[in-house]
């Protein structure tokens, strides 16, 4: 209903929705280091077709895929200038020559542009294939169960796994009516002619304190609340706790796994057997 | 003549994204100065999103919203033309430069004080205390005014008698207080601008009948004190017929009817057709008189009705 999206879940039906979170998680680190690995251009050209394939299957618009984007444009624009400018090779090939400092010739050369074109290529796999694994196709409480999950074992050593994913989960749960309390708060006050935005620093300070105030009561009330509910509903931690959504491990699970060990494998032997291909490892 | 108006007013929340969810379309009402109108509807017909208009909380998307003829978001630009056009049209020669200098200070000063002459009370208000003590919160709306130190207190003296505060209330803190007394505080904190439009939305949800009457009891003497204008939210029916001239019906962001009470709960199957019903002694009488019993239609309230079955009563001999 109101305009909160968090983590920007995007809800479909699609094989990639459907996989499991545990899976996901793992599948993910997997594909982190897999695009780390990619060295040249066809184990780049392997990485893109996996990334492609992720996001038809995911259904996830493609304006919301580019969308991901944005927010590491300056990163990228960065890591791309860095690698253009700054790639130190002996015999370079100089396209464009600046002139020399310190003894040595800086320039464009053609080392420096596949670096820095492989350098752009590598962060924007990453933050696709993550933010599509991740953000777009697993809700943050599904998130939060699968880390849960993964993080069972340390149960053995009494560290209250369960107890950190409620609290992360409830968390999660209330960032949106946070939101919506913040924002009603806030137009009572301005509509007792609160101004945020006349005035120095201190004055701006000053006017946040009628609404963090009566935003710090409500969350509190509304914690009590909802400890009260759960303890009325017999809540205890520990081992014996079943679940209502089970996490159940299926075939297609299974496939997508092995497909990114292939994936990860194929990059790895690529690098091998096509080492004759310049790449120049970044700095 | 009216004191607040919408002019084919339209809201949409979050335009041009996914969430993007029309609340109103289309509005057009005049709310009569000192008149009291009810806003009634469903929950989601947009009756809080068409308040927010009209205290700038919100600006409109389509339409405009006027306060004493004056379109509360006009821009200097606009209005210097229309201006310059009429002055022309009289024959007036006028300095454009002086005229715009004019209209700047005009419209800075309208939308500073706008939140001040145009008093929202929001839904559940007793969230917005947050001051140590009651009297400190009701002055804040007040300060943020400007006024002055003893012009405060009067102020505050004058509002805690309307919602019936004592001063041992005004001293405690307002997270002390029971909930009536808290949402009677927090309305007093908007009383205490003195608007001239008083616009409430459910001023009594959630409260029991007693606390219901004396919000509305409050509300009434506010009126009667300052002569203001006043905008009810209510969803209930027997509140509306008791205390309001005018009704206004909400239905999804549409105005589905207006007019006196009578006009409006006259005509009970258009208004169950939106799934809202009139007062239930409506009803009563409504059923009394299909099985034969001669009473006066249009009876909207508990104390009409008594005294039209007891004149009845009378007229038949019957006791
Ligand atoms: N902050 C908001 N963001 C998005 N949509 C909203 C917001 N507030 C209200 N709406 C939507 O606008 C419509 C009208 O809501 P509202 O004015 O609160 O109705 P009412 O007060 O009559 O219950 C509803 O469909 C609601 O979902
Ligand atoms: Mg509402």
């Amino acid at each position: 209903m109101k305009s909160i999206s968090l983590g920007r879940y995007y809800a479909a039906d699609s094989v990639i929705h459907r996989l499991d979170p545990r899976g996901k998680i793992v599948l993910t680190i997997l594909f982190i280091v897999s695009t780390f690995l990619a060295k040249n251009v066809i184990s780049f050209a392997l990485l893109i077709l996996f990334v492609a394939a992720l996001s038809l299957l995911s259904r996830v618009p493609l304006s919301l895929i580019l969308r991901s984007l944005r927010g590491v444009t300056v990163v990228i624009i960065f890591a791309a200038l860095i690698n253009l400018f700054l790639t130190n090779i002996d015999q370079a090939t100089f396209l464009v020559e600046f002139g020399e400092w310190n003894g040595r010739m800086y320039g464009i050369t053609v080392e420096g542009l596949i670096r820095s074109g492989c350098m752009v290529l590598r962060i924007i796999c990453l933050i696709i294939g993550t933010t599509l694994l991740l953000t777009y196709t697993m809700t943050p409480i599904e998130l939060t169960d699968g880390i849960s999950n993964l993080l069972h074992p340390l149960m053995k050593i009494h560290i209250p796994v369960d107890l950190f994913a409620m609290m992360m989960s409830i968390a999660l749960r209330f960032i949106p009516t946070l939101s919506e309390d913040a924002e009603r708060i806030m137009n009572a006050q301005k509509s007792r002619g609160t101004n945020f935005s006349d005035g120095g620093l201190i004055r701006k300070a000053r006017a946040l304190i009628p609404i963090l105030i009566p935003l710090f009561v409500s969350s509190f009330k509304r914690g009590e609340e909802l400890a009260v509910a759960m303890e009325c509903r017999c809540y205890h931690s520990g081992d014996d706790r079943t679940r209502m959504e089970v996490l159940k491990w299926h075939v297609r699970d299974t496939l997508f796994f092995l497909l990114l060990i292939a994936l990860g494998a194929g990059i790895v032997l690529i690098n091998i057997f096509f080492a004759w291909i310049p790449y120049f490892t970044v700095l | 003549m009216a004191k607040l108006e919408l002019s084919h007013v339209g809201y949409v929340y979050n335009p041009g994204t996914e969430f993007s969810s029309v609340a109103l379309e289309d509005v057009s009402v005049s709310f009569e100065e000192h008149a009291v109108t009810g806003i009634i509807g469903h929950t989601g017909s947009g009756k809080s999103t068409l308040l927010q208009l009209l205290n700038g909380l919100l600006k409109p998307t389509t339409g405009q919203v006027l306060l004493d003829g004056q379109d509360i978001h006009e821009t200097v630009k606009a209005k210097l033309a229309r201006e310059m056009e009429k002055a022309e049209a009289e024959g007036l020669r006028i300095s454009k430069r002086q005229k715009k200098k004019e209209i700047r200070t005009e419209l800075d000063e309208l939308r500073k004080t706008l939140c001040f002459r145009v008093g929202l009370v929001m839904q559940y208000p007793e969230y917005q205390l947050f001051e140590e003590t009651v009297r400190k919160d009701i002055a804040f709306g007040p300060k943020n005014m400007g006024l002055s130190e003893e012009e405060i207190n009067a102020r505050i003296a004058k509002v805690a008698g309307i919602v019936g505060l004592t001063e041992r209330h005004l001293n405690k803190s307002p997270f002390d207080l029971s909930g009536g007394q808290k949402r009677r505080a927090a309305i007093a904190g908007v009383l205490a601008m003195e608007p001239e439009v008083l616009v409430l939305d459910e001023p009594a949800a959630g409260l029991d009948p007693s606390g219901r009457t004396s919000i509305f009891q409050s509300i009434l003497e506010y009126r009667k004190e300052t002569n203001a204008t006043v905008l009810i939210v209510s969803h209930s029916m027997e509140d509306m017929a008791a205390y309001c001239d005018r009704v206004l019906v909400m239905n999804r962001g549409r105005v589905f009817m207006q007019g006196s009470c009578r006009d409006v709960f006259e005509q009970s199957g258009e208004l169950e057709k939106t799934g809202l019903d009139v007062p239930q002694v409506t009803h009563l009488i409504d059923l009394l008189r299909s099985s034969g019993i001669d009473l006066p239609q249009g009876i909207f309230t508990v104390d009409d009705a008594v005294s039209a079955i007891a004149s009845r009563l009378r007229e038949g001999g019957c006791s």
